[in-house]
C-alpha cells in the first residue's frame, strides 16, 4: 500500500499547488474545487492511516479496510448528487461529481496497486 | 440597475474564467462545449460559471435545436460605472434621514422660543444654526449692514460674531457694507 500512500501525498500536493495557482489567477471558485478534490485525497489518506494502524503489516486487511471506506464513504456524496439533480441544483451536483471522480481516481490506483 | 444587482455582477466578474466566457460571448453566441473546448475548461466548470453569470443578469439562453446557446446581456455591460455610482439606494435615502433627524436635534437644542441659546462651539453645529438664521433673508435682496444686524440680534446678541461667521461659512456675501444671501 506504499504505493497507494504516495499517489495520495502526489494528489494532495498537485491540488494544493493549482488551488494556489488559480487562486492568483483570479479563479477563485476553481480553486475551491481544487480544494474539494485536495480534501477527498485527504480523506482517503487518514484512511489509510487508520487502516495501517489497525492492521499494521497485514496487507490484506489493511486493502480490505481500505476498499470498504472507499465504497462506503462516496456512497452518501452519490445520494447527494443524485438529489441535487433532482432539484436542478447544479453548483451542488457539480461539486459532488469533483468528488467521485477523485474516489474514481483512488480507485484506479488502488486497482494499479494490485 | 439597483445597488444589490450592481454588486452581484461586479462579485461574479470578479473572476477571469467568467471574464473569458463573457469574451468569448462578445465575439457570437456559444453553447457549453464550444466554450469548453476555446477555454480548455471542462464542459461541467463551463456550466458552472454560465450560471452564475445569468443569476447575475450578465448571460441569457435560449435553445437552437439541440444546443442551449448563451448570450452576452449587452445592455448589462453598456450602463457605465458612474451610473452606478450615481443610482439612488435605500443606504442614500437612511443617511438623508439621519442627516435630516441630526439636523432637527441641533436646532431643538439650539434654538428655545426662535431665539439663539448659544451659538456652537462645534463648527458642523454652528453651521446648521447659521444656514436657520440666513433662512430671513431674501434670496435676490439687498441689505445693507444695519438690516442684517437687526434681523441676526432677533436671535442672538452677539450679531457681529453671527454675521462674521456667515460670510465665512459662504452663507451671505459682503461688499461695501453691502450684504446678500448666497443660493
Amino acid at each position: 500500500m506504499e504505493h497507494l500512500i504516495k499517489f495520495l501525498e502526489a494528489r494532495i500536493c498537485k491540488c494544493r499547488e493549482r488551488a494556489a495557482e488559480l487562486e492568483k489567477d483570479f479563479r477563485k471558485d476553481e480553486a475551491v474545487f481544487e480544494k474539494v478534490r485536495e480534501n477527498v485525497f485527504d480523506i482517503f489518506k487518514t484512511v489509510l492511516h487508520v487502516a495501517n494502524a489497525q492492521h499494521g503489516g497485514d496487507e490484506a486487511a489493511v486493502r480490505l479496510f481500505f476498499e470498504s471506506r472507499l465504497n462506503q464513504i462516496p456512497a452518501a456524496w452519490a445520494a447527494s448528487l443524485e438529489k441535487a439533480r433532482l432539484h436542478g441544483d447544479e453548483n451542488k451536483a457539480l461539486i459532488e461529481e469533483i468528488k467521485l471522480a477523485a474516489v474514481s481516481d483512488i480507485k484506479a490506483a488502488l486497482e494499479e496497486a494490485k | 440597475m439597483t445597488e444589490n444587482e450592481a454588486i452581484a455582477l461586479l462579485k461574479c466578474l470578479a473572476d477571469k474564467s467568467r471574464l473569458q466566457i463573457l469574451k468569448s460571448l462578445a465575439i457570437e453566441d456559444m453553447y457549453v462545449e464550444r466554450l469548453a473546448e476555446r477555454l480548455n475548461l471542462t464542459a461541467p466548470t463551463i456550466s458552472f460559471h454560465l450560471k452564475k453569470l445569468q443569476e447575475a443578469g450578465a448571460v441569457s439562453s435560449y435553445k437552437n435545436q439541440y444546443y442551449t446557446m448563451y448570450s452576452l446581456k449587452k445592455e448589462v455591460f453598456e450602463v457605465r460605472l458612474m451610473d452606478i455610482l450615481q443610482e439612488k439606494s435605500a443606504e442614500a435615502e437612511m443617511q438623508q434621514e439621519r442627516d435630516r433627524q441630526y439636523r432637527q436635534k441641533v436646532i431643538d437644542t439650539f434654538f428655545e422660543y426662535g431665539k439663539l441659546k448659544a451659538i456652537p462651539a462645534q463648527r458642523k453645529k454652528r453651521r446648521i444654526v447659521l444656514e436657520e438664521i440666513v433662512k430671513d433673508f431674501e434670496m435676490s435682496r439687498r441689505y445693507d449692514e444695519k438690516e442684517v444686524n437687526l434681523i441676526i440680534a432677533a436671535y442672538h446678541d452677539d450679531f457681529c460674531t453671527l454675521r462674521r461667521e456667515m460670510i465665512m461659512e459662504g452663507l451671505m456675501q459682503r461688499d461695501h457694507q453691502i450684504y446678500w444671501r448666497m443660493e
